[in-house]
């Protein structure tokens, strides 16, 4: 039994960290019924800025508050001078142009820092582990399972506690409506994006220290976030959390079985979802 | 009982809790114009959906000419002689109309649509076919106009000559004359009437322009709510209480 | 049709007899050829796929192991991998044949992946990281016998150019043919085309089966051609190659994608020594290409400006948005 509770909490670790970054993406899709192929570089550029600003200021803490911020910013900004002249165009042009959105801030990302992966200190207070009687477990991965949860509860009451929220439900459903009884349907799309890009980019920043950073995370990252949209359907904040969690886990008991095949197993398992329930375990067409 | 081409029996469809269609029999007998009335909302198109396969039935059964068809998809119901037009104008808008006529008239030819050598421009006996239906809707003129850029009424006629191009033994016309003016109206009441007449085609026809429906119809059958509320002749029609207090007490 | 036939062979030509070496051109030749089955699916029908590298790249493992192992003649060796692309494309369509919109996309791109990381997994057959080395490249062979040797470098841009050819005149017929209407018709309305008689499923089936054997045929060729199999074939790199290649050449008919492939093989070419990262041109060119363009490509474009040049006859006009299935 012992055996198992390290690779099912590490899993649950990553599976919220997975979460962060998909709920973005669904959130997204629910609410503008709009694709960002460039989610995955959310995710990139919070971890990259993460690692930069915990060297430039010496502190993790600082880097975690300030690279999930820089990067809500961004996607703030992508939605307010390029994303919001081509809602009205169909998914393919989305796909393709977000995509080309996606090229470029790689390649920015390793013009500036290089193409090959970086390690990232875990913080100092977080170093080392935890005990619990005979259970012990390291610091950090106890951080971000906590700290993650605490997003994902508070996020869920934002959503169905706050008028915030149910404006953000009831545009996703009749979009033309909510703008008829007044609200600003262009901002309301701006804090999506920004939301969104807040928490791939944290996610991303807390994912750096453990597995440090390297460019082709954001594709990675990017085809994780499809699979765990895929498993929980777009548009769901509980289809994201179970798929998040399930991807997660899949993948740590899968490197304790299988280690090569882990990648391939959720891959492999999330195709085999998709052809039974075309549209993900709760999500809407 | 032998002359019913169509047979919908007990037809239910529901959407998560709402009942759009509830237990409604329709029997529409072979060459007859049978229209569909009732206010908004009250399952018209949903039963035109179930009866073409568009919907699925979450009760009840559809028999065409016999057969069991409630289970069919709706390519292969088409191809068994059920052909529809759209409520909300639905052709190809980037190609000409000569084209969309043809893609009507392609699809009735089994085998030959998986033809990859020849060249559809060249096809002959094709085009002299879609001509034919061109003149039938009074299209000849627009033949190289994309769809997308008719008028209102030119579309709807060309939606009907696309409904019209496989020769269904049972056609579906779903507010045929919607948005039309006058004489769009006119023109298309008489195409209606001679495919009937002529032809002998069974025409299902939802429509809300009354003088059409009680001019051409050999039966009407009036919905409200997903329910059938009334059926008969036009003049027995005209008269039933229920069906004034249905459109009236609306 | 003859007519451009001849046009592509004599730009084809131009393009081998200008270049410093043989290896852009032949490059461009079988980039071509993929990007036009790439976009059978895309173009034509309407669906976008970003996982047509298990097709190239699978072809490619394959003909790589089975021209090394035994003698056997260059287009059997061609036709193997467009077969092998047949089978697979044939099986992910009965796999995906409920599955619409963006989540098809999504789902080509996960099995884009599955087909990644089994490459990775069976390394004793790929090479894993390493790639394949040592591949033959086949000669054409009747019974046995050396008809035409396919070593000389010169030799193999012909051959390719040849397929290349071949595969241009099928997928021009394909286009303007009742079938190829048929496609077409799918992709601007399902619905309609649906309620018309047509059989969408069957004619998915049709459309990715055509879209697999071309591009596999495009992966036996680069095997052949580069003597080696590099772990990228099947990379979702490979697989964004072919989507941009067809979107800036163009989406409407086969000449678009061989533009396309030149285009973006020739900056590669000329940037790639001096910039590193040239990508970044591509992003920008992909984003302001489907803003400006509203999806058209550079083929289509022109097409608009010369109407005796224009691509496809009345039945398939440009001014259709990107591609979708509605």
């Amino acid at each position: 039994m012992n055996a198992y509770i390290f690779p099912v909490l590490n899993g649950l670790g990553l599976g919220m960290i997975y979460f962060l970054m998909a709920v973005g993406l669904s959130i997204l899709f629910g609410l503008l019924n709009f694709v960002n192929f460039a989610h995955g570089a959310f995710f990139l550029v919070g971890a990259y800025l993460c690692y930069q600003v915990s060297v430039l200021a010496g502190s993790f803490t600082v880097a975690i508050i300030l690279a999930p911020l820089a990067v809500a910013l961004l996607g703030w900004a992508l939605n307010k001078f390029l994303l919001n002249r081509v809602i009205t165009m169909s998914h393919s042009a989305h796909i393709l142009i977000t995509f080309g959105i996606m090229l470029v801030l790689n390649e920015l990302v390793i013009t500036i820092w290089g193409p090959l992966p970086q390690s990232v200190q875990t913080p100092a207070a977080l170093q080392g582990i935890v005990q619990f009687g005979d259970f012990v477990y390291p610091k950090y991965r106890l951080f971000v399972l906590v700290l993650s949860s605490l997003i994902a509860l508070a996020l869920y009451l934002l959503i169905v506690r706050t008028k915030f929220g149910a404006l953000l439900r009831a545009a996703s459903e009749q979009g033309e409506t909510v703008s008829l009884l007044g609200v600003n349907v262009g901002r309301l799309y701006s804090i999506g994006f920004a939301l969104g890009g807040w928490m791939a980019g944290l996610g991303g920043a807390m994912a750096a220290p453990l597995r440090g950073v390297d460019p082709s995370m954001g594709m990675e990252a990017l085809a994780i976030a499809f699979a765990v949209v895929i498993v929980g359907g777009l548009g769901s904040f509980g289809g994201a959390l179970v798929g998040g969690l399930f991807i997660g886990l899949v993948q740590s008991l899968m490197s304790m079985l299988w280690p090569e095949g882990a990648r391939l197993m959720i891959y492999a398992a999330v195709a085999v979802l998709l052809i039974v329930r075309p549209n993900g375990l709760f999500g809407r067409a | 009982m032998s002359a019913d081409i169509l047979v919908a029996q007990g037809v239910g469809v529901q959407f998560g809790s709402f009942k759009a269609l509830d237990g409604v029999d329709l029997r529409v007998r072979k060459g007859t114009v049978h229209s569909l009335i009732g206010p908004n909302g009250a399952g018209k198109t949903t039963l035109f959906n179930a009866l073409c396969g568009m919907a699925k039935l979450s009760k009840g059964t559809v028999h065409l000419d016999g057969v069991r068809v409630d289970r069919v998809p709706v390519a292969r119901r088409a191809r068994m002689g059920v052909s529809r037009s759209f409520q909300i104008t639905n052709l190809f808008f980037d190609v000409d109309v000569r084209e969309n006529v043809r893609l009507a008239y392609q699809a009735t030819r089994g085998l030959k649509c998986f033809d990859f050598i020849s060249n559809c421009a060249k096809q002959r006996e094709v085009h002299e076919r879609v001509d034919q239906l061109l003149d039938w809707a009074g299209l000849t003129s627009k033949s190289t106009s994309l769809a997308g850029e008719l008028s209102h009424g030119e579309q709807r006629r060309l939606e009907m000559a696309l409904a019209v191009a496989s020769e269904p033994s049972v056609l579906f016309l779903d507010e045929p004359t919607a948005g039309m003016g006058a004489e769009d109206i006119g023109f298309a009441k008489r195409l209606i009437s001679s495919l009937s007449k002529e032809r002998g085609m069974t025409i299902v026809l939802i429509e809300h322009n009354m003088s059409i429906v009680m001019d051409i119809s050999d039966t009407i059958t009036v919905l409200q709510l997903g329910q059938k509320i009334a059926e008969g002749k036009p003049a027995t029609i005209k008269q039933d209480p229920r069906v004034r207090a249905a459109y009236l007490g609306e | 049709m003859h007519f451009k036939l001849l046009l592509l062979a004599l730009a084809m030509t131009a393009v081998a007899l200008v270049s410093k070496s043989t290896a852009l051109p032949t490059e461009i030749f079988i980039f071509a050829i993929a990007a036009i089955g790439f976009n059978v699916l895309y173009g034509m029908f309407g669906l976008l796929s970003f996982g047509h590298s298990v097709f190239f790249g699978g072809a490619a493992y394959l003909c790589a192991i089975v021209a090394t192992q035994y003698q056997l003649s260059a287009p059997v060796v061609t036709l193997l991998g467009g077969v092998f692309g047949l089978t697979v494309a044939t099986l992910f369509s009965l796999l995906s044949i409920r599955t619409k919109g963006i989540y098809f996309v999504m789902l080509t791109l996960t099995l884009g992946q599955v087909g990644f990381f089994l490459a990775l997994a069976l390394r004793s057959y790929t090479g894993g990281e390493n790639g394949l080395s040592d591949v033959t490249r086949p000669d054409v062979t009747i019974a046995g016998i050396k008809v035409f040797d396919l070593q000389d470098p010169t030799a193999y841009l012909v051959y390719c150019g040849i397929v290349l050819l071949v595969i241009f005149a099928l997928v021009e017929r394909l286009r303007t043919s009742p079938l190829g209407s048929v496609l077409g018709a799918i992709r601007m309305n399902e619905s309609r085309s649906g309620a018309l008689g047509y059989s969408l499923g069957g004619y998915r089936l049709i459309a990715f089966g055509l879209s697999g054997f071309i591009t596999g045929i495009a992966g036996a060729l680069y095997a052949g051609f580069l003597r080696f199999v590099p772990l990228n074939v099947v990379d979702i790199e490979t697989a964004e190659k072919l989507v941009i290649m067809a979107i800036i050449g163009g989406l409407r008919n086969a000449t678009g994608p061989i533009v396309g492939a030149a285009i973006f093989l020739a900056i590669a070419d000329v940037l790639s020594p001096i910039w590193p990262r040239w990508m970044m041109l591509m992003g920008v060119l992909l984003v302001v290409g489907v803003i400006s363009l509203r999806g058209r490509g550079i083929v289509d474009v022109i097409g608009e400006h010369l109407p005796r040049l224009r691509p496809g006859a009345r039945q398939m006009p440009q001014g259709a948005v990107t591609g979708e299935q509605k």
